[in-house]
Order: structure tokens, then sequence, then C-alpha cells
């Protein structure tokens, strides 16, 4: 269970002219477990400011963010790991979120070694596990990230936001460097594993049918502010089988 | 002379460390005056390089076979300098990357005008006056604030508008548009199709769009092309195309739109990946026989003046 | 696509022999080039002495087999400290901005600024002479370009989508940095290096001549140039010879440098295609 309430966020502009923006505006929601929450909203409605606080990746000026009760950013400690570790994102786009230089392998490894999660072998299994359950095959590890298309990447990201047994995990337009019928097989994998790991989302993007589709509840942004929100339950009955 | 453009045969590939690699295989099409077509196909589909080669814009590395007809002529046989001629005011391009497509280093409004300026000297307050008319059309309000603005301090959506107006300054009778919407959102994308449409009414003669964006070519296009590695799997009209697709790719695109419910398309059967010589969407169809795997399709043509690259049809 | 131009193959076969000749000197010179016979001073090119002699009747052949030896190691061990420095400081620069960014960028604005043969010359005169502020000078000459390259490619790989990632997994900065920020720089970091050498080779023969690197009797061509300055009109070849191993080496590293650059943006770019 995700609680946002009255998150707000100011950046100044212009050293001299001393523009403040506020990017984030007393933005509050709650989203249940297994449940997913569509944002959309044009081009710099704050939909990133948004996501980059919930990852703790800023801190927000005013407003709290709780995860199953516990405040994200309580005062004293700024990052807390451990906390942290419960909220994942996913990029837009795939093929600049994984280290060029590194392996694979390296990469979905390099999570659960800086939690201190299970030994070397324990954590081979659990890398093979996951590539698995996003329907990839282990010789994959072995490559760099450029020798990977779009899709794959983003399995692969998928894959290591899992690492860290995550309850939520922000979506931030997901597919849209992708062709549609890869679009497809993210979002139904996507969708698979939120069914069977009770995982909540966070969905930001800006096409409409997608976030139909794929939503529980949709929120409209602008300029900072949740200007609309509402659930959209006719998309989930609408899947058939496969 | 028929403005038509006519490809025959075209097969373009890329010579990469001494390996001739495919990319567009035996394509046949005509794309008719007055039409709006679109090129629809993933990422590595050869739609760009298709799109591409008719204007003669790809790499030195690029080999290009077949013929390509216009106005009486074979683009593919002009020389350099009758080429020049035809680009920009016979036929133009609007590229992809369009930050990458404009001089960092020079503002917007000048570039604008100089690519009428440099293909004859006069007229320099006529191209003015086209610039900013062409910019409001592309929903700048303010055509001056553009005008002095540099590349880099626009957004990727501001700078594919101002790359589109380009395109257009020399009022060419054909456009190329290569992914005139990406990297834009819903209002932005609905904006550029807006004018894309009213230019291919009033301003030129026949216009392709090279996309992948489903949604956009059933809105603007009269005609689709459906790409798969290279081959033209399906073209015909937009709407038989879209509503009662033939080929299983096309099928399987279509399927998986969100409105469809996004069904993807099966993967790849590893066992089936190494034939080269069958058709190229073996591998995934839900359709393929043993035939699939050994020859390539004719192109069959159906009642409804389509064509199907696929044996169900032929 | 050609793999290797011919001016790529040229500059790696000068460069390889000469390297080659300098490691093997001790085996192939014919005499010990410090071994000096005033009886035979200033001898033009004979059977026996294949080059000549010099003013003290050491032997040409064996005295420019030998004398790069010095300058070449001296050239690298100077380029690899700088680097050194001008990477981590760097690094720090273009991650953490802030304060310690403007101090670096400042002190690389002014060091760059300088001119280079200017500030080596007062270093040495500062220190003193001899290798240790030969080393000290060129140093100071050139972390300057490495620095401020490596904080321009971090702050460029920082806005990459993959170090948010790392943070988001909770990954440290000193992590981020030395783990996945560093190893990308490796390829621009082999251009750098081998476009600098080729700079500090003409800096040691340079500070060599004037009087401030090594010292005679060193075997070392530009302290070698120095000395047969007034010998110059009798026996030209005493300049020339080591005089052109000095301008082969620093073209031949040079041209393998932009070629090694050639190499990498060329893989990059197949890497960005596929």
């Amino acid at each position: 269970m995700l609680e946002v309430e009255g998150l707000s966020k100011k950046f100044v502009k212009g050293v001299l002219r001393g523009q403040t923006v506020e990017a984030v505006k007393e933005v509050s929601f709650s989203l249940p477990e297994g449940k997913t929450l569509g944002i959309v909203g044009n081009s710099g409605c704050g939909k990133t400011t948004l996501a980059r606080i919930l990852l703790s990746l800023l801190t927000p000026d005013r407003g709290s963010v709780r995860i199953d009760g516990e405040e994200l950013f309580s005062k004293g400690k700024n990052r807390d790991r451990a906390r942290t570790r419960k909220i994942q994102m996913i990029f837009q786009n795939p093929e600049s979120s994984l280290d060029p230089a590194k392996k694979i392998g390296y990469s979905l490894e390099e999570p659960m070694k800086i939690h201190g999660m299970y030994d070397r072998g324990g954590r081979r299994d659990r890398i093979c596990q996951l590539m698995d359950l996003v329907d990839l095959r282990e010789d994959l590890l072995d490559r760099r990230p450029h020798q990977l298309s779009g899709g794959e990447a983003q399995r692969v990201m998928i894959a290591r936001a899992l690492t860290l047994k995550p309850k939520i995990l922000i979506l931030d337009e997901p597919t849209s460097m992708l062709d549609v019928s890869v679009q497809a097989q993210v979002l139904n994998l996507l969708k698979d594993l939120q069914e069977n790991l009770g995982l909540s989302y966070v969905f930001i993007s800006h096409d409409i049918p997608v976030v139909r589709w794929f939503c529980h509840d949709i929120a409209v942004m602008r300029q900072g502010r949740f200007v609309e929100m509402g659930s959209y339950c006719s998309g989930r009955s609408a899947r058939l089988p496969r | 002379m028929s403005r038509d453009i006519e490809i025959k045969e075209l097969n373009v590939s890329f010579m990469n460390y001494g390996r001739e690699t495919g990319v567009v295989t035996d394509v046949n099409a005509r794309f008719p005056e007055g039409s709006i077509t679109g090129l629809i196909g993933e990422s590595g589909s050869g739609k760009s390089v298709l799109g591409m080669s008719i204007p003669r814009l790809l790499p030195a590395s690029a080999k290009i076979r077949g013929s390509c007809l216009y106005d009486g002529r074979d683009l593919l046989t002009l020389s350099e300098k009758e080429m020049k001629e035809v680009r920009g005011k016979e036929i133009a391009l609007i590229p992809q990357n369009p930050t990458e497509s404009l001089n960092p280093i020079r503002v917007v409004g000048r570039q604008l005008v100089e690519c009428v300026t440099a293909h004859e000297k006069k007229g320099k307050k006529e191209a003015r006056e086209r610039r900013d008319l062409l910019l409001r059309r592309f929903g700048f309000e303010d055509p001056k604030r553009i005008n002095g603005s540099y590349s880099f301090e626009m957004s990727g959506g501001m700078n594919q508008r101002v790359v589109s107006a380009l395109g257009l300054m020399n009022r060419p009778k054909w456009v190329i548009a290569d992914e005139p919407t990406k990297g834009l959102d819903a209002i932005l994308r609905h904006q550029v199709y807006e004018v894309l449409k009213d230019i291919g009414k009033s301003e030129v003669k026949g216009m392709l769009v090279i996309t992948h964006d489903i949604i956009l070519a059933r809105a603007l296009c009269h005609r689709l092309m459906v790409l798969y590695k290279g081959c033209v799997m399906e073209q015909g009209e937009t709407k038989a195309v879209l509503e009662t697709p033939m080929h299983p790719y096309t099928r399987g695109l279509i399927g998986s739109l969100p409105e469809k419910g996004m069904h993807p398309i099966g993967r790849a059967d590893r066992e089936k990946v190494g034939c080269l010589s069958g058709c190229r969407f073996y591998p995934r169809c839900p359709w393929g026989q043993e035939r699939c795997g050994k020859e390539m399709p004719p192109e069959a043509r159906l009642l409804d003046g389509r064509t199907v690259r696929c044996f169900q049809y032929a | 696509m050609k793999l290797m131009t011919v001016k790529m193959k040229a500059a790696l076969v000068i460069l390889g022999g000469i390297l080659l000749a300098s490691a093997l000197a001790p085996l192939i010179a014919p005499w010990d080039p410090l071994a000096s016979d005033l009886a035979r001073a200033l001898e033009g090119p004979s059977g026996e002495h294949l080059l000549g002699t010099d003013n003290i009747g050491r032997d040409l052949l064996s005295r420019v087999l030998y004398g790069g030896r010095q300058s070449i190691l001296l050239a690298l061990a100077a380029t690899a400290l700088s680097m050194a420095l001008g990477f981590v400081l760097g690094l720090f620069a273009g991650y953490f901005q802030g304060g310690a960014d403007m101090v670096i960028t400042t002190a690389s604005n002014i060091f760059q600024g300088l001119p280079g043969m200017t500030l080596m010359i007062a270093v040495a005169g500062i220190m003193g002479q001899g290798v240790k502020s030969m080393l000290l000078a060129i140093v100071l000459n050139s972390w300057a370009g490495f620095s401020r390259i490596v904080r321009g490619e971090v702050m460029r790989l920082k806005r990459e989508s993959f170090v948010d990632g790392l943070k988001t997994v909770g990954a440290g900065n000193f992590r981020i940095l030395f783990l996945h920020i560093a190893p990308n720089l490796f390829g621009t970091l082999c251009v750098m290096f081998a476009t600098r050498v080729a700079g500090n080779v003409i800096a040691v023969a340079s500070m060599s001549f004037l009087g401030l690197g090594l010292q005679p009797p060193a075997p070392d061509w530009g302290v070698m140039i120095n000395d047969a300055r007034q010998y110059f009109r009798q026996r030209p070849l005493l300049v020339l010879a080591p005089g052109l191993c000095v301008v082969l080496l620093s073209l031949s590293v040079n041209l393998a440098a932009d070629g090694l650059r050639d190499w990498m943006d060329t893989r990059g770019e197949n890497a960005d295609s596929m």
C-alpha cells in the first residue's frame, strides 16, 4: 500500500531571476496492493519529478510518502536502503538504463550484492529464476546492453527491478520507445507479474489507449497538479486469454 | 508525365566488413499521385531505408538495385547533379532525429530561409513569409520567437515541427516523412497529424509516411505498406488492411494494439530462425508450413487490389 | 570498410621499429654509448662508426640507439602520472560538481592558459634541474587537459538513465563513480593517453635540450642535439640523427593515436546500429 499526501516540490530556475517553478503541487493519492495507477499528462507536467520523488532521488519540499505505513522521508535519514528497496523503477529508454560497459549478468547481480542478499550461488539461482520469469534465455547474461534489442533490454530492466523483491514499480513510459508488438509483449508480462507477485504499479504515460488497457485508476496531471482522478475498471475485464 | 513514384524490384543492401547484408528485398510498389502512403513496420523492418533510397540519401556503403521511376526518369540512374535538383524541390525528406538535422550554431529562422535561397538567389522576402506561415501552421503561435531560437533551446517536439516546416519550404511535389511523430506526446502528435493531413491535401502531390505508429497511419494514410525484415508483406487500402488484415504478420501487428487487447505476436521459434531462403516471418508465423521455410512466397494480388506475400493466398 | 589505413600501418611500423631498437639497444649497439676516444672525435661515417662520432669521439649510432630509452620511459611515466591526476580530479569535479568542481575547473583553466614551455622552465627553475623536477613540470603542464575531458564525459554519463537506475537499486556514489562511470571512460582515456604521449616525447626532448632534464653525458636525443649544436656545420648528422628520431617518434605516436580514435569511433557506431 502506497500512500502519498500533499506532495510538493519547487525548483528554482535561473540563479539571478530567482524564478521558482512548482513542478509538483499538493499531490495526494493512495495505491492499494496489486493495483495500477496511471498518470497521464503532457510533457513537462511534472510526471517525471513525481516519479523521482517516489524513488527518493529527490526530496520533496512538503508532504509525505508512506509505504505500508512507513514514512519514506522521515527526518534525519535521507535515503534508507532497506526502505527505498521496496519501490523500484523501469525507465523509458531501455538502451540507456543499463551500464554499457557491464555484462547483463553483472547488472542483474549488483542490486543483490549491494543489499547483501544471498551468497554467490544463491544470487546466481535467483538470476536464473528471474530470467525465466521475464521469459529471457540465460545466454543473454554474458552479453552487453548494446547487443540486446529494445524489448530484451526492457525485460532485463524488469528482472533487475525484481531482484530486490519490491512492492511497487514505477513505470515511466516503459514502452514508448518500443514497437507495438513488443509493447504488447512487455505490458502483458507486467500484467502477469502483477497477478503472480501482487505488485502495485504507478504507470506514467501519455498514450491514452495503453493506459486505458493497463490501469485500474487514472490520474490526469497538469502543471504539477492532479486535475482529475477516476477508475477505469472496464479495461481490466476486456482482457482475453492469449 | 506521370508524377507517380513507381518502384520496381528494389533491393538495398549494406556492405559491412566485407559482408553484404540485405536490408530491403524485392520491393514493387506504386505510389500514385494524390495519395498518402504509410510504410509501417517495426524497427529493423527496413522502412526507413526504403524511404531514404528514393531520394538516394543512403550512406555510400549502401548498394541499391532495381529502379525507381518518377516523372519519366529513373531516379536511381540520375547523376548526382541532376539528383540535387530533384531533392528538396521535387521530393523532400523530413528526417528522423530532428535535433541532429538542424545546425546547432545557427538560429532556426535563418536555416529555414537559407534552404530556399540556396537553390535560387531571389525571393528572400517571399521565403520569410512562407516560413512564418508554415511555422504558424505547425502550431507555433509566435514565429518570431522560434526564428530567433537555436535548435538546442527547443524540445524534441518543437524541433520535429521545425524540421517538418524545413522540408516544405521549397514547395516539393512529394514529401517523405520519416517517423514524424516520434517522441511527441498526444497533443503534439495530433498537431503534426493535422498539419500533415492538411499539407497532403493542399500542398503536395503525394506523401510517404514512414511510421510505427499505426494509429497515425490509420488516420492519415490512404494506402499502407506493411514491411517485415525488408519484405513488403502486405499492401493495399488502409481500411482494408487494418480491418481485415490478411498476412499473419499484419494480423499479429494489429492484434497487439491496445484497443484490440494487446495480444503479442509469438516469439521466434529458435529451430526455424536459420532458414534464410524462405519467408522472413516464418520463424514467428502461426501458419508456418514446411514450404514457407524453403522458398520465398510470391506477392499474391487479391480481388480488392491488395497484394499479400503469403502462400495462403498464392 | 578498410580496417587499417596505409597511414596507420606506416605509423605502427615506424613506432614498432623505434621501440624495438630502443629496447634492444644493449644488444645491437656496436659501441658503448659513453666510451669516448678523443683521438677519433668528429669523424664522418665509416665502416667502424656507421654514423660517425661526436665531439669527444663517442659512436653516434650507439648513442642514437640508446638515446630513446630514457626519454620514452620518461614521457610514458609523465603521461601516466598526469592522466592519473587529471582522471581522479575530473571524476570528482564532474560527478559531485558544486564547490570542488569550481576549484578544480578554475585550476585546470589556469594551467591550460599558461604557456607550457614557460611553465616547465619555471618549475625547473624553482625545483632545480633533474629528472624529478622535469616529471613534475610535465605533469603540471598536462593534467588539466585530462581532467577537463574526463569531467565533461562524467557529466554526460551522469545524465544517462542507468545512473538513476543504480541509485534506485541503492548503489552509493562511490560505487557508481568507480565501478560504473570510470570503466566507461576507458576508451576515451586510451586515446587521450596516446595523443598526450606524443606531445610529452617532445617536451622531454625539449627540456633535455635546454639542459633542464636529463644531463650530459647521458645518451639522450635532446641532450645530444644540444651538445652537437656548435658542430652542426661540420657534422650535420650529429644533430639530424637524434632530431629525426624525435620527429619520427612523436609523429608516429600521433598518427597511431588518430587511428586508435577512428577505430574506437567506428566501433561505437556499429554498436549503436546493431
